[in-house]
């Protein structure tokens, strides 16, 4: 039995400890402490170390999937977790103040992981969720960094949404 | 916690710090941040404070975890010893936001004293904060 390692990042609010809570088999590990930054977010809690659930893929292998900090001054546990991880799942939140730099900050902050392995990324679609910026333009950031990553519209609230950005994403590491 | 209460909890926990530099020669740092990484107070120190900060939130989150997994009910200090000196992170008891405490030290500081002076100062800073509205 095979064991992977794949990372979910994203700004603060994003749904990264949802995520990884709609999939896990087992209980997640989850690091979240009161916050006190309600010009980020307004949530009531905060991830600042790491969250961590497992799944099981077909065949028998494990996934193990770790969730980071949101906050770039939480850069260092980016390192961190990234070092053994097969790739990276990018979640972003058109309710954020700007979801395009925030696209930009995390390309940025998981360059050398995303161009060793890949990575994909999901764009919060809950009906309360503003549908600006589009789609497109999210491509149009990838585009003027000559890249092209698979995005999909996502509810991490639902498991089979959060499964399609994880197969996704082991389908683009097997043809990598 | 509004602006003005942070402003005197900050107040507080810089003078215990100071008092606990004065008093021991062999700390190199110290600062007290919030539960979430935010620095409150620190002494100078050639140690980027904001960044130590949220080191000592991710630790300290560590740390809580790992005692709720071996079901040892609440974490309140975090030790690391390394080659030439040690770190301590301390719960300030009762504080409202958690707030955390960390103490750099060199290896010429034993360890029972640091520990000592440092869950001192946590205690007092604690007691304090029980008037500051």
């Amino acid at each position: 039995m095979a064991e992977y390692k794949i990372l979910i990042t994203g700004p603060m609010g994003a749904g990264k400890t949802t995520a990884i809570g709609t999939v896990s088999e087992i209980g997640v590990v989850s690091t979240d402490v009161k916050n006190s930054d309600i010009v980020q977010s307004q949530k009531a809690t905060t991830t600042v170390a790491m969250d961590y659930g497992q799944i099981t893929l077909d065949g028998g292998d494990q996934l193990r999937i770790y969730g980071t900090p949101g906050q770039e001054r939480f850069d260092f546990m980016w390192k961190i977790l990234s070092r053994g991880a097969l790739g990276l799942i990018i979640l972003l939140d058109n309710a954020r103040p700007a979801p395009l730099l925030d696209l930009n900050k995390f390309l940025d902050g998981f360059g050398p992981l995303i161009a060793e392995t890949g990575a994909v990324i999901g764009v919060s679609n809950k009906p309360s969720v503003p549908k600006s910026p589009s789609i497109e333009a999210y491509y149009e950031v990838m585009a003027s960094r000559n890249m092209v990553l698979p995005l999909f519209e996502v509810d991490v609230r639902k498991k089979d949404d959060v499964l399609l950005l994880v197969d996704s994403l082991l389908s683009v590491l097997e043809i990598r | 916690m509004n602006r003005k209460k942070q402003q005197a909890v900050a107040a507080v926990c810089q003078e215990y710090l100071d008092k606990l530099h004065a008093d021991n020669k062999g700390i190199l740092a110290a600062l007290i941040a919030s539960a979430d990484g935010f620095n409150l107070a620190a002494i100078r120190s050639a140690i980027e404070e904001e960044r130590l900060a949220a080191m000592t939130s991710s630790m300290h989150a560590l740390g809580a975890e790992i005692v709720n997994a071996a079901n040892l009910k609440k974490c309140h200090d975090v030790v690391i010893e390394a080659a030439e000196g040690k770190v301590l992170m301390l719960n300030i008891p009762n504080s409202e936001d958690g707030l955390i405490m960390t103490v750099v030290a060199n290896d010429a500081m034993v360890f029972g004293h640091l520990l000592w002076a440092c869950r001192q100062a946590a205690t007092q800073i604690s007691e304090k904060l029980t008037s500051v509205k």
